[in-house]
């Protein structure tokens, strides 16, 4: 009881819906009680962008995400994987630069064999050649699984370079969801924002209303997305959707300046901006609760 | 012979403003900035977007007005509308198209 007042003047707490936003002001991971049989959690990281490079943006562009994979290697309880919503990579014009960072990448994430690690494209990814080269790197660009009760989908929003999930896609989604229940807990991931966020500065799914619309009749629908390079909350009916921030360069919230360009670094805020998530899922009570992490400046 | 010179000039001014009367205004898009990348036109007043591309396969997208079109190559794309509420609305190229791609955009500029 006493450790439960302690935790809440370390946390700020905000519910909407079916989900607890915990904000930590510390880098302390909380260490909220549930049963392990029936719940979990796992870790969203996002947009890590390797291979960028803008020293006004993030001068430790080859730390930061090394930093990240050390704070999840020290984490006491383990995730029960780990998934990366795109942009794993920079792009380049240049496809041997290209492969090049995949390479680098994969061999930089290969530090957490331990855990299970899921992997979707981003844009930069997958855009310039319909995801060829991110398949020979890190497998299909959309599939679906199920773990402890929750029906995960990854859907691709990216591969084709106008930003869309294509009709092929939608007719798996269409197929895949026929198999659930209307009360099942589904959790979906994907890149960019399945709804119109902001798309004058390209933060949509052209072809986005159409999966909202097949997930609709579904009671317990979550969407985990990255893209847009910050936290954001946003619910089309019931059905809620959280972006990530991103492991690179923090972007500004939409149309809060005239273009979108990175948010410049801050010497005396070093990472600000930049983090990766923990959601706990707390299935019987169809609950998840996201704490966001910052990057430890003294991690090395 | 001379008649016939000055025959297709005729013809060529007149098309020039039938083209005028349409408001026609051609946009370049090429990796990676649409050129202009200024448009101005008047409420009111019937436009005609055409656009081409110089280099690769591009999209054109004006979110503010629910108006976008594929941009491929050899194959000039054009959007036509009458502009109604003045103001300014960014247009962005929506198909991606390599490392510039995010700063590929433009203004449109709605005046009264
Ligand atoms: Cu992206
Ligand atoms: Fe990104």
């Amino acid at each position: 009881m006493d450790d439960q007042i302690d935790r809440r003047e370390f946390l700020k707490l905000a519910s909407i819906g079916g989900v607890v936003f915990v904000s930590t002001l510390s880098n302390q991971h909380s260490a909220q009680a549930f049963s392990p049989k029936k719940d979990f959690f796992f870790v969203q990281l996002s947009d890590t962008h390797w291979g960028f490079d803008g020293k006004k943006v993030n001068p430790d562009a080859k730390g930061t995400l090394p930093k990240a994979i050390k704070e999840l290697q020290g984490l006491e309880q383990k995730p029960e994987f780990i998934v990366f919503t795109g942009d794993l990579t920079q792009i380049s014009d240049d496809a041997s630069v290209r492969k090049q960072r995949m390479k680098e990448f994969k061999d930089i994430v290969s530090e957490l064999s331990s855990f299970k690690v899921l992997f979707m494209p981003g844009e930069h990814d997958a855009s310039l050649d319909n995801g060829e080269m991110y398949k020979e790197f890190f497998g299909a660009t959309h599939y679906t699984w199920d773990h402890k009760g929750v029906h995960f989908i990854v859907i691709d929003n990216v591969s084709d370079p106008g930003g869309i999930i294509g009709k092929t896609q939608l007719q798996w989604l269409e197929d895949d969801l026929k198999l659930q229940k209307p009360d099942a807990n589904i959790v979906v991931f994907t890149h960019r924002p399945l709804f119109d966020l902001y798309p004058q500065w390209d933060w949509t799914t052209k072809d986005g209303d159409a999966a909202i619309k097949l997930l609709m009749p579904f009671k317990n629908v979550t969407v985990f997305y990255g893209h847009i390079h910050q936290e954001h909350h946003h619910f089309t009916g019931h059905i809620a959707h959280h972006s990530a921030k991103s492991l690179m360069l923090p972007m500004p919230p939409a149309g809060s300046v005239p273009k979108r360009e990175p948010i410049l670094w801050v010497a005396n805020e070093p990472y600000k901006g930049l983090g990766f998530r923990e959601v706990k899922s707390l299935t019987k009570n169809r609950t998840f609760t996201i704490e966001e992490f910052g990057i430890n400046a003294g991690t090395t | 012979m001379k008649i016939h010179k000055w025959i297709l000039a005729l013809a060529l001014s007149i098309n020039a403003i039938a083209v005028k009367a349409d408001n026609v205004i051609s946009v370049t898009a090429k990796k990676y900035e649409f050129i202009p990348a200024e448009i101005t036109v008047k409420a009111g007043v019937p436009v005609v977007l055409q656009f081409q591309t110089a280099d690769r396969k591009h999209g054109v997208s004006i979110p503010g007005l629910h108006l976008r079109t594929d941009i491929n190559p050899g194959q000039p794309a054009e959007i036509r509308f009458t502009p109604d509420q003045p103001g300014t609305y960014d247009f962005i190229c929506d198909v991606f198209c390599g490392s510039g791609h995010e700063g590929m955009t433009g203004k449109l500029i709605v005046t009264k």
